[in-house]
């Protein structure tokens, strides 16, 4: 221990002298009945109150320590309100926590049933669909399809090309079609 | 000290089947051993009145998780529970500023407590003023340890069943928390002379 330690002590005894000091009366009372046999449950919570529920000294004294039944009566339904707020309030918490509960597992049930009916959305489309979104292209999904000739009856350009050589007017076509190709040559130089 | 002839069980069993009186009656009871454990943390911040009320606010609201047959008896219960309420109130707590003006007595003392000079015995107000002084410019937790250990003169195995503390870090933070002091003493005494 050193020297402040000592000083410290002798202050501090100074400070605690002349209060309150009934604890020896009790710890010597406490002692007979430990060594006269067995304590009751009573005994022990009376022993617990002298013994440690109250400081050995009450070393600021300012006014009594007592209250009388009406400010204790305040103070306990206080308290006891506050008690059953915060009960109700965990209550209430419970019931939002089993209700947010109950709304994942609806979510993983829907999740799961629209993966297993084959309802999940595509990848491949959803990707594509994000990268014409980033460049602002607008969507061309809505416009159908151009009707085919073969939805007519028509026959098809594939079908008729071999046959386009050997029709009367192909050649007549033809020359008129390298007479633009001149005209638009000489045009060309001339500027 | 007036002894209470409290019947917890009995007052719990009220309580339980939501008898009013029944709180009522635990405070009127326990009233004046709470309201010393709160002076004990000699609290600047807050009132006496307001901490014995956060503390019935938490007992009652833990009321239920006492069991009278765990062995502690519901006066073990109720001091651990206000130390720890009150710690965590004052956690909080600014400390006060430092310059605080110090009547001559406890000046005398002051110098005493840093060297080696006379202390005037007779003065245990100015005594009291300048521990008050002290451990009020001291953290929440060393304010407490050193009024249990030096003032209510608990020893170090009570402070660690009311605290929850182990034994070794009561010893620890005693240590530490006087070395504060010295400190800050030492301090003090500067700023007088200077």
């Amino acid at each position: 221990m050193t020297g402040f330690d000592d000083r410290w002590r002798r202050l501090v005894d100074a400070a605690r002298r002349g209060e309150n000091a009934g604890s020896a009366e009790s710890t010597a009372s406490h002692a007979g009945s430990v060594r006269a046999g067995a304590e009751s449950s009573g005994d022990r919570e009376r022993h617990a109150w002298e013994q440690f529920a109250g400081p050995k000294h009450d070393a600021v004294e300012r006014g009594g320590t007592h209250i009388d039944r009406a400010r204790a009566a305040r103070m306990a339904m206080l308290a006891r309100t506050h008690a059953e707020g915060r009960a109700r309030a965990l209550r209430e918490w419970r019931g939002l926590a089993v209700a947010a509960g109950l709304f994942l597992a609806c979510l993983v049930g829907l999740a799961w049933s629209a993966d297993a009916l084959g309802f999940t959305p595509s990848i491949g489309e959803t990707r594509q669909d994000i990268a014409r979104l980033a460049r602002k292209v607008p969507s061309t999904s809505f416009i159908p399809q151009p009707p085919q000739p073969a939805e007519f009856g028509l026959p098809t350009l594939a079908e008729i090309e071999p046959k386009l050589a050997a029709w009367p007017g192909a050649h007549f076509l033809t020359s008129i079609d390298d007479w633009f190709t001149l005209t638009q040559t000489s045009a060309e130089k001339s500027q | 000290m007036t002894e209470p002839t409290l019947d917890v069980s009995i007052l719990l069993a009220r309580w339980a089947q939501g008898d009013p009186d029944a709180a009522t009656e635990l405070v009127l009871h326990t009233h004046p051993w709470v309201l010393r454990w709160v002076r004990a943390h000699r609290s600047h911040s807050f009132s006496d009145e307001d901490l014995v009320q956060e503390v019935y606010l938490t007992m009652f609201a833990k009321l239920d998780r006492y069991s009278p047959r765990d062995g502690v008896p519901f006066a073990h219960w109720l001091s651990r529970l206000t130390v720890n309420t009150c710690r965590d109130v004052l956690r909080a707590e600014v400390r006060r500023p430092r310059l605080v003006g110090l009547s001559a007595q406890a000046g005398e003392w002051l110098e005493s407590l840093t060297s080696e000079r006379d202390v005037p015995i007779a003065e245990t107000h100015a005594a009291r003023e300048l521990v008050d002084v002290l451990l009020a410019e001291l953290a929440p937790d060393d304010r407490l340890v050193l009024s249990l250990l030096d003032l209510q003169q608990l020893s170090v195995a009570e402070i660690a069943q009311l605290t929850g503390w182990s034994n070794t870090l009561v010893k620890v933070r005693a240590f530490r928390a006087r070395r504060r002091l010295r400190t800050l003493a030492e301090r003090r005494v500067r700023e007088q002379g200077s």
